[in-house]
């Protein structure tokens, strides 16, 4: 059965320079405008500084999303900025890391580990 | 929709409106099938991954978006899986086979990481894949397929062995010694752990490891089938434990079912078998 796609973006308590942005569900491209439009304005915004990825309820993405993630990557970078995984499973990982993406956004197991790694 | 079954090969073929909104059903499809074929959820996946990826290149580049459709085929036979998808070109982004061709053997070479738009298709279908054909559709458009092979790496594993082993054999009187054994009033007993759920699927199996085993149990002797692990058992399985039994009987080995859970004891009551087998 189909997961309906959602984003949901959040403050991490004790760092008031990140960013959390609970993806979940099965993400294709129908989803792409949804997630450029909640996305890009945090790459735009001067007071965000890190972005994690809550990747816990992501059950599904095809290479669209890929593309956009990576593209989504190289604004942050652009800003000075940072993007982490966190919490994504097996199958989640085993294509990010196909297309290369884990090699160059950290990923953690757990979002606390994630959120402590930021400085 | 069309699913049509036919009778030498395996195959499902489905014919759905070449709209993106689709693509969630062709999902799902596509990993029942590979699931009901035993592969495994790493590659149920990344099969199901590498069929979105070709339903949205059929739908993008190969389909006018009002009245098109895309074709799409399922096909099991010696050789593995087979996927096909073929559309009917016209699309307003419309691409030839020959330079589908050559843009997927373009993206595969390109590394760069954080440009990966185009890259997914032609790497995961690189990787993913055994073999990737591309030519011209009957339709007009293109026809892309793909085959995976069954081996290994890629189907779940084998059922568990069943294993047997010695238990309940006192320490001061050795296994080898039936006969001192049988003056101490005991007898050597032997357990057969069950796993998982008994049925149509994996009866045969089961069944016949049970035969080699008891074939090599002494007379005498007392086997525990152990049911600790077992889920479910269907009606012909219970017919083979009545014939074990008799079997059993006439070497003077003693059956005994083990962890039954209270379905399974119901099963035995109800065709009568727990009045001559001991149930634990």
């Amino acid at each position: 059965m189909s997961v309906t796609p959602s984003i949901t973006i959040h403050s991490a308590p004790g760092h008031a320079g990140a960013k959390v942005a609970t993806l979940s569900g099965e993400m294709d491209e129908t989803f792409l405008p949804t997630l450029e439009k909640t996305l890009d304005p945090l790459a735009a915004q001067p007071a965000v500084k890190q972005v994690v990825f809550d990747l816990t309820d992501l059950v599904f993405v095809n290479s669209k999303v890929i593309g956009y993630i990576a593209s989504f990557y190289s604004s942050l970078k652009q800003g000075e900025k940072s993007l982490f995984f966190a919490v994504a499973n097996e199958t989640i990982r085993d294509i990010l890391s196909l297309v290369g993406l884990t090699a160059i956004i950290p990923q953690f197991d757990t979002l606390d580990q994630a959120l402590a790694s930021l400085k | 929709m069309i699913l049509k079954k036919m009778p030498k090969q395996k195959i499902v073929q489905l014919t759905l409106p070449a709209d993106l909104s689709y693509s969630a059903i062709v999902r799902q499809l596509a990993e029942s099938f590979f699931e009901m074929h035993r592969f495994n959820h790493v590659w149920c996946h990344r099969l199901k991954l590498v069929v979105d990826e070709l339903f949205m290149n059929a739908v993008k580049y190969g389909s006018s978006p009002d009245t098109g459709v895309v074709h799409l085929e399922l096909t099991e036979d010696d050789a593995g899986m087979t996927f096909t998808i073929q559309d009917h070109g016209g699309g307003a982004q419309a691409i030839s086979a020959s330079e589908l061709k050559a843009l997927m053997q373009k993206n595969t070479e390109n590394q760069d990481v954080a440009r990966t738009s185009g890259r997914g298709l032609a790497i995961i279908t690189h990787l993913w894949t055994d073999r990737l054909d591309i030519g011209d559709s009957e339709y007009g458009g293109v026809k892309v397929s793909f085959l995976k092979k069954k081996d290994k790496e890629a189907l779940q594993p084998p059922p568990p062995k069943i294993a047997i082993t010695p238990v309940s054999v006192p320490a001061a009187i050795p296994v080898s010694k039936p006969a001192a054994l049988a003056a101490a009033g005991q007898r050597p007993a032997y357990r057969i752990q069950l796993q998982g759920e008994v049925d149509q699927y994996t009866i045969q199996e089961k069944s016949r490891a049970i035969e080699q085993t008891i074939a090599q149990l002494p007379d005498h002797s007392e086997l525990a089938l152990d049911f600790k692990d077992v889920t479910y058992v269907n009606s012909v399985f219970i017919g083979h434990v009545a014939a074990w039994f008799n079997q059993l009987n006439a070497r003077d080995i003693r059956l005994k079912l083990a962890h039954a859970s209270p379905e399974i004891k119901d099963i035995f009551d109800l065709v009568g078998l727990s009045q001559v087998i001991g149930i634990d």
